[in-house]
């Protein structure tokens, strides 16, 4: 091949694809020129921080939805715009009616004794999520609400760093709207479990789960012409809660003792968290005396142990949750 | 060689000296974008220093960690303290934290003079973060002459963005 063959060649390649070499030139010019703008574009410089408010502090692989969270802090920054403006009647409508009936009685003054202690004053916050989860088709989404004084403009200048911070909690069942609860109030439901033998009814009709508790609400009926004794801090264990892994008592515990045919409701508080994937099992009453004669426990140990040792029965009871 | 391959010729070699010169002009521009010249005004050149010195600022507090970072503004304005460039220090403290506490310089200087009087060492012994502001606890060791004391001090730092913060601590 010569070089008359050489160009030729060149000639007749480059007329045939002379369109796609001007647009290929054009493109490549126009890439270059888009990469160089970009290159000097100024950059919006926003600090890192490892603040992300829908990671779950319990599981930070876990993260509340985009969505969710806006709808989450649009709520929270309504809410907190009425109790900065004193406007807690507002406030107060905001929470769900089971929070407003189960955990302040409907009682505006209650909430605002409450919010008295958790934000006397008006308060910035901050908000994180605490823990998303599921549990038999509602949604939980707990987030811890931390409210603190407006520190850059004192510097903390004749004052101590404080906060304050409370659990709220958003539920959504199936396709309904978010509900909003505050005070560490999560739930409320009717149990309406129960357990019966010869000598009592055991009735477990509502729980009340609060973020770090749980108050389970308990009937007991004498079914005898004795009384019955259920707690009065005379046997080690007499009431407990089964969890998977395992037994607690009450946070406090308190005396039930049953006339004959008597019937008692009683509140019994355990300290459970809501997020700590250990289920409540069963409520267990282990040592429950039957007595012909019971003199309380003002009647002296000596006669305390004889009643027990000569009482009719003494049977242990439990009720699964 | 026709009329039109000649022509196609021509305007890719055009547009291919065309991009050469676009992306001179805007490489330049940005490489001498701090560069003063001849021609400047004093009050120019020196927004145009205030600028790049910004732009240094930004740099150095991108490189550095959340809690790092923190303590690089408040050690800049315990630094401007201790050369005595106390208007710098001033102008980062936030503005209703300076109405009610130091409404004028002055008052800044004097109070600086009597506190924080000789070489200044500062401690960071805590941090804590409410959303984009944050606390620190620091010990600051006062030398003169032969004469060392410690105070301890709160030392809040709000940021607003990357060294673009207000300061203020327990007077």
């Amino acid at each position: 091949m010569n070089f008359t063959d050489l160009r030729l060649k060149i000639q007749r390649f480059f007329r045939r694809t002379r369109y796609i070499f001007l647009v290929a030139i054009i493109g490549l010019a126009i890439l270059v020129t888009l990469n160089t703008i970009v290159k000097y574009r100024p950059q919006q410089v926003v600090p890192e921080t490892n603040l992300d408010t829908r990671a779950s502090v319990m599981d930070p692989n876990v993260k509340t939805p985009t969505q969710v969270s806006s709808s989450i802090e649009e709520l929270i920054s309504i809410y907190m715009g009425y109790c900065n403006k004193n406007d807690f009647s507002s406030a107060f409508d905001m929470l769900s009616e089971k929070c407003q009936q189960y955990m302040f009685h409907n009682d505006i003054n209650e909430y605002l004794q409450y919010m008295y202690t958790i934000m006397p004053t008006p308060k910035e916050y901050t908000i994180q999520n605490y823990s998303d989860l599921t549990v038999n088709g509602k949604t939980y989404y707990v987030y811890q609400l931390k409210y603190f004084d407006n520190l850059i403009e004192t510097g903390l200048t004749n004052t101590t760093y404080a906060y304050t911070t409370e659990k709220i909690t958003f539920v959504r069942e199936g396709e309904g709207s978010l509900q909003m609860n505050v005070g560490n109030f999560v739930d409320f439901e009717d149990i309406k479990r129960l357990t019966e033998g010869e000598y009592l009814k055991i009735d477990v009709l509502t729980s009340l789960v609060q973020y770090s508790t749980i108050t389970y609400e308990v009937k007991f009926t004498n079914r005898t012409d004795n009384y019955i004794v259920i707690s009065d801090s005379n046997e080690d264990e007499e009431i407990t809660i089964t969890l998977n892994e395992e037994t607690r008592h009450p946070v406090e515990r308190p005396d039930i003792i049953l006339e004959p045919h008597e019937s008692k409701t009683v509140s019994i508080q355990f300290t459970k968290f809501f997020d700590d994937s250990d289920p409540v099992t069963a409520i267990s009453f282990p040592n429950i005396r039957v007595m012909t004669k019971y003199s309380g426990n003002e009647a002296g140990e000596e006669v305390i142990r004889e009643e027990i040792n000569n009482a009719e029965a003494k049977l242990g009871m439990s009720v699964g949750l | 060689m026709s009329r039109n391959q000649k022509l196609i010729l021509v305007v890719s070699l055009a547009v291919i000296v065309l991009v050469f010169i676009i992306n001179g002009v805007i490489d330049n521009r940005n490489r001498r974008q701090f560069d003063t010249d001849e021609t400047m005004s004093e009050e120019e050149a020196a927004n145009l220093l205030a600028k790049k010195n910004e732009a240094i600022e930004v740099n150095v507090a991108k490189g550095k960690n959340e809690r790092e970072r923190i303590e690089y503004y408040a050690q800049k304005f315990f630094k401007s303290i201790a050369t005595k460039d106390y208007e710098d220090a001033y102008n980062v403290l936030n503005g209703a934290y300076k109405e009610r506490y130091f409404p004028t310089l002055q008052s800044f200087i004097d109070y600086c003079e009597v506190y924080f009087p000789g070489t200044l060492g500062v401690k960071y012994t805590n941090i804590e973060r409410n959303g984009t502001t944050y606390v620190i606890w620091v010990t600051i060791s006062n030398s003169t002459g032969y004469s060392k004391s410690t105070i301890e001090k709160q030392v809040v730092v709000k940021e607003n963005g990357l060294n673009d913060y207000e300061i203020s601590f327990s007077k």
